[in-house]
């Protein structure tokens, strides 16, 4: 039994634990999993009501609703947590820089991420995809952009005051290269602050992901995501409220089981709000 | 005073020039060329090369930038490749619609999650904070879109009682304004409602520690009192510096929401854009909000420090 650090025994942190686990392993093997065929169209089966046989239904395509919403957590996993590391590679790379260098290089970095920060993040990630194409790689080169200067600006933060403390200096003593300062030295120190800030822009780029694919911007179908899989039951809905209800539901308890693991996180790495 | 806006200003300037070269990067990295998105199929070389010309795509790149910058700043956002509408005029159009939903979206958050969030921090630990603490929850967990569908289910499919899309201006009909506002609005305000009472408990439960609480308490001050006189005061200034947040994720889920109910705001106007590639249009939706949330932040800024005296323009 492996002892739970004391930020997450409250039985709401447990329950993310356990649920976001499931999801994920839902996303990594739902695809080899499905019940039925997720693309295949059957017109006998149209819009049939969750029943033992359906589980959730299924689609105005004869399409069983569990299935595609297992292929569709894939998608929507894989889009943020890709999402999550390339804004986190690339903020902290700029964030750093910016905070160890200070100067000219800072005034830069600083100056364009603070100016990105006026655009709602949404927003700028809409009007990169008109330039990027709507397609897996366009959603997370878009989504990691518009991210990066969130992520950036905090690690910018972080490093500065890092920076500051007696292990640093000894370092830049030795005549280490900064990079290698940067590495060892400053970036294991932010990494708590950084993990917290990582399962926040996780729950972020999972809600614009699913915002982008409702708007028909995500992965193109047949494949869909939680938020297309939305997008098309929406028409449907009076006839099969299912088709709204689950996929909903879905994207709510993903959402929900991050933001309690994230407060979890929180509270274990800052000890002032336990 | 004046000192401290002149720079404030500059700082909006710096803003919006880094936020103009991002946009203004953004048709150069489309693919395709501007002249003939412009012209479409029907364009043969030598009207794109006269476009060419009259766009100054001939002009290196930084000379390019400052030809269009002019036009911007001269409040020329160029015309909208799909209904050849002047952008700013569009704009300002769509954009009245929009404040008409994040204005009430904006208020009704205020006004519901302020006292809840207090009474949360007041009653700490009890049942009632837990019960508050979790929804708040369920609510930022909770996107605009998945909100609206349910809400439409319920009221609109289910019990029939308010409209599940369209848009009456409040000038043409209050009554049918306030019926076609009530679900988008519900739908936007649900996330903003649950930051914001954490963010209030969280610092009522701060304001309550504190050793001048202790000395009003041991004055006799009724607990009302101290909720009025020290908690509310307190804790209305630190909320204000979250509306800039507020505005953006507002506008943020006007794109969405707006789509959802076929509202012609700025969101859906931005959202046809990006389908259509208009690109004009989609650098003057991201101008134009940089340039309100800078304005709003700046008004904000500058109400804080009469609200609280410990806050310092610098």
């Amino acid at each position: 039994m492996i002892a739970l650090p004391a930020s997450f025994r409250r039985p709401s942190r447990i329950f993310a634990i356990v649920t976001l686990a499931l999801i994920l392993c839902a996303a990594i093997i739902g695809a080899f999993i499905t019940p039925y065929d997720p693309i295949a169209l059957n017109i006998h089966t149209r819009l049939i009501a969750p029943n033992a046989a359906y589980w959730f239904g299924s689609d105005q395509f004869g399409r069983d609703l569990l299935s595609r919403m297992l292929v569709g957590a894939g998608v929507s996993i894989r889009v943020s947590l890709l999402t999550v590391c390339a804004a986190s590679i690339a903020g902290i790379a700029l964030g750093s820089a910016a905070g160890y260098f200070g100067g000219l290089l800072d005034r830069i970095i600083s100056g364009f991420s603070d100016g990105l920060l006026a655009l709602p993040s949404i927003l700028l990630a809409l009007s990169l995809i008109a330039v990027l194409g709507a397609s897996e790689t366009g959603n997370i080169a878009a989504l990691g952009i518009a991210f990066t200067p969130y992520i950036a600006r905090i690690v910018r933060g972080l490093v500065v005051s890092a920076r500051a403390r007696p292990f640093v200096e000894v370092a830049q003593n030795f005549k280490h290269p900064s990079s290698y300062i940067i590495a060892r030295h400053i970036v294991p120190n932010i990494f708590g602050p950084i993990i917290v800030l990582a399962s926040h822009t996780f729950a972020l780029a999972l809600l614009a992901e699913s915002a982008l694919s409702f708007l028909g911007l995500g992965v193109p179908p047949p494949y869909p995501s939680w938020g297309g899989i939305l997008a098309d039951g929406q028409r449907f809905m009076s006839d099969a409220p299912w088709l709204v209800l689950f996929p909903g539901a879905a994207i709510i308890l993903t959402l929900l089981c991050i933001n309690l693991i994230g407060d979890g996180l929180r509270d274990h790495f800052d000890p002032r709000n336990a | 005073m004046s000192a401290i806006i002149t720079r404030r200003m500059l700082t909006i300037v710096v803003t919006l020039f880094v936020v103009s070269i991002v946009v203004f990067l953004l048709l150069r990295l489309a693919p395709g060329d501007p002249a003939t998105l412009i012209l479409g199929d029907t364009g043969n070389s030598a009207r794109i090369a006269k476009v060419r010309a009259e766009m100054g795509l001939d002009q290196p790149l930084p000379v390019q930038y400052f030809l269009w910058l002019g036009h911007v700043i001269r409040g020329d956002l160029g015309t909208s490749f799909m209904t050849g509408e002047p952008v700013a005029q569009a704009l300002w159009r769509h954009f009245l619609v929009t404040l008409q939903l994040i204005t009430p979206a904006f208020i009704i958050s205020l006004l519901f999650a302020i006292p809840i969030g207090i009474l949360a921090g007041w009653r700490q630990d009890t049942k009632l904070d837990l019960a508050i603490v979790g929804s708040a929850s369920i609510f930022v967990s909770m996107p605009s879109f998945v909100v609206a569908l349910l809400l439409n289910l319920v009221f609109g499919i289910a019990l029939g009682w308010l409209p599940t899309m369209g848009f009456v201006s409040l000038g043409d009909g209050p009554l049918t304004w306030l019926q076609h506002i009530i679900l988008p609005v519900t739908a936007l305000l649900i996330v903003e409602a649950g930051i914001l009472i954490r963010f209030m408990r969280t610092n009522t439960i701060e304001v309550l520690n504190q050793d001048y609480i202790a000395y009003a308490r041991s004055k006799g001050l009724s607990d009302w009192e101290l909720l009025r006189l020290h908690v509310f005061k307190n804790t209305l200034a630190p909320t204000l510096s979250l509306v800039g947040l507020m505005l953006s994720s507002l506008l943020s889920g006007t794109a969405v929401i707006e789509t959802v109910y076929s509202i012609p705001g700025l969101g859906r106007f931005l959202v046809d854009a990006v389908y259509a590639r208009d690109y004009p249009v989609i650098q003057g939706v991201l101008l134009f909000v940089v340039v309100v949330y800078a304005v709003v932040n700046l008004v904000f800024e500058l109400i804080q420090p009469l609200l609280d005296p410990r806050v310092r323009l610098t």
